[in-house]
């Protein structure tokens, strides 16, 4: 149950923390982008690679999240990261020449080291990236960005309301729920049902004994629920209004430009076939790493005031 | 002034499941009544017809004067509130005051107010320093606190509740009892009405009903209704230890004087 811990809302007063919902939301597709956007020569890949740590680094570190949380995800991934490495090993790239060394008969190739090298740094950035999302924005607020981007879709009668509403019952009963497959395992446990030990088939039977209680128990809430919020005059479809506001801020406008901008950069080096040999490209992206510090920087020292803690 | 009117009403789940058999009687406005009976005697039933919860037959029930039917449903449901008896299950926002929020952008608030009106009633029921707390780090009185502060912010004429009681600990029954006394001393022209079976919170009232098998079966003063030891009994209530000695001393020949349960005590 602890692996559900993973990822969750920290709340800190940080300038990450601040920053409106949709902005983050955004944010992190540009993100994404760059760290998928490919590049010609193994170099080009790997230094993209570094930058964009550095980047999701410092934003770790901005927001405060855990370090030791972010490589437990990593170590969540194990399984994922060693079936990468076997595959790529075995499956000899087309374009692979250089030998980095062989077992036996078995050569392996600088080729796919890269490749699943590349693979698992991607991974990780990008796990990274949503952690530090989740870990600080609160879930309600998540909704209440999606409820905003399905804005459109209500000229279609999309329910975007009831849907909004949907999740955020949904993470308010997450640990409710919890709880209650705790408590169930515990009775069925007292009553002799093994869920740690034996054959899988006697698992899953037991398995059974939790889900079907569990069930009937969340829809038996899921009543009371619906009693009590139409006792308290809730009603879909009527006009109601709204205690939260998002709000847009200036420092909502820079991030969303610094992260539009990586991306930007990230398309041209791709698309330009950049590589280090190009002529000043090293100096530019010296400049253009010096821009975005100062950048951050100054953003910090803007709102220093405010997040002295 | 009658501020409910049950006239004749009448409820059945299915053919053999009949939860409410043909009642009728009158509450007072302004009046604490509770409603006593054991498991299963239609009295949680009766508070869901009520709230309009479940649809009553025609003509049987008149709130504020108004008989409550499909079409007055709305306004008269604005006009009361219902606690219930699971903390969690009418626990709806994020936080303590996305909850109190909930209530408020059902009736329409305007933002700007939502702030003042969730601290006015997180403060009446001292839950003001838990206004950014998760439901999972409450306990179950303080979710029922912010049950009734949910209710109160919105200005009812009659609260019921629904044995909110029922599933707390000694210490968040108490807390619960203390809030409801408060409350009406706040509101003198509120009418409370309080389903439990918890006789206890009975002698608070200013009037006991008791339900049996969909039936009333008597109205009238708690002490009187409460003396009746063998009817109580008859209908499968538990009579508190106190109020067993009282009537075993007073079979004795020893008056005790006092109506309510503290004073049966402090007597004693």
């Amino acid at each position: 149950m602890s692996n559900i811990t993973l990822g969750r809302y920290v709340p800190r007063d940080t300038f990450i923390h601040s920053l409106d919902p949709r902005v983050k939301i955004i944010s992190l597709i540009l993100l994404m982008v760059a760290i998928f956007i490919s590049y010609s020569t193994w170099e080009m890949t790997f230094i993209m690679a570094g930058i964009l740590g550095l980047f999701i680094f410092l934003l770790a570190l901005i927001s405060n999240t855990s370090f030791r949380l972010l490589f437990k995800s990593l170590r969540a991934m194990w399984f994922l990261i060693i079936f990468l490495l076997l595959i790529n090993i075995l499956i000899k790239p087309n374009n692979a020449e250089i030998i980095a060394f062989s077992i036996g008969s078995l050569d392996i190739y600088w080729e796919s080291i890269f490749q699943s090298l590349k693979i698992i740094i991607r991974l990780f950035l990008m796990v990274s990236l949503t952690m530090i999302l989740t870990t600080s924005t609160k879930p309600l607020d998540l909704t209440y960005a999606l409820e905003w981007f399905m804005k459109p879709l209500k000229v279609i009668k999309f329910p975007t309301h009831e849907i909004a509403m949907t999740i955020s019952i949904a993470l308010r009963f997450i640990p409710t729920l919890l709880n209650e497959v705790e408590r169930i395992m515990k009775a069925q446990t007292s009553r002799g049902v093994d869920f740690k030990h034996g054959k899988i088939s006697s698992r899953f039977k037991a398995i059974i004994s939790l889900i079907i209680p569990l069930f009937i128990a969340s829809f038996q809430r899921a009543e009371e629920l619906a009693d009590s919020m139409e006792a308290r005059g809730y009603d879909p479809k009527a006009k109601r209004t709204t205690y939260h506001k998002l709000r847009f801020s200036v420092n909502d406008l820079f991030v969303f430009i610094l992260c539009g901008a990586f991306m930007a950069a990230t398309i041209v080096f791709s698309v330009m076939n950049f590589t280090i040999k190009t002529p000043l490209f090293v100096p530019w992206l010296v400049i253009g790493c010096c821009l975005v510090l100062f950048y951050l920087f100054g953003l910090g020292a803007a709102n220093a005031r405010r997040y002295k803690k | 002034m009658k501020i409910i009117e049950i006239n004749h009403l009448s409820y059945k789940y299915n053919e053999t499941d009949v939860a409410i058999n043909d009642v009728s009687f009158s509450i007072e406005a302004g009046k604490y009544v509770t409603i006593i009976g054991h498991n299963g005697s239609g009295k949680s039933t009766f508070a869901k017809l009520l709230m309009g919860l479940l649809e009553p037959n025609e003509n049987s029930i008149k709130e504020f004067g108004i008989d409550l039917n499909r079409k007055t449903i709305h306004e008269l449901r604005n006009r009361m509130g219902i606690v219930f008896q699971n903390p969690d299950n009418q626990f709806v926002g994020a936080t303590v005051r996305d909850d109190l929020a909930f209530g408020l952008e059902n009736r329409c608030v305007k933002r700007e107010n939502m702030d003042e009106i969730i601290n006015e009633y997180a403060k009446k029921v001292n839950m003001v320093e838990f206004l950014d707390k998760e439901p999972e780090n409450l306990s179950g009185g303080q979710k029922q606190r912010v049950a009734i502060a949910g209710v109160l912010s919105m200005n009812p004429e009659i609260v019921i509740f629904d044995e909110a009681t029922a599933m707390l600990d000694p210490k968040g029954k108490k807390e619960i009892r203390e809030t409801i006394l408060k409350m009406k001393k706040e509101n003198p022209g509120m009418t409370i009405l309080s389903i439990t079976h918890d006789i206890e919170e009975a002698y608070q009232a200013d009037e006991v009903i008791a339900f049996n098998d969909g039936k009333v079966v008597f109205q009238g003063k708690p002490a009187e209704v409460l003396k009746d030891q063998k009817k109580l009994q008859e209908i499968g209530l538990d009579i508190p230890f106190v109020v067993l000695l009282k009537n075993k001393l007073e079979a004795k020949g020893v008056k005790i004087e006092g109506s309510s349960l503290e004073e049966v005590v402090k007597n004693l």
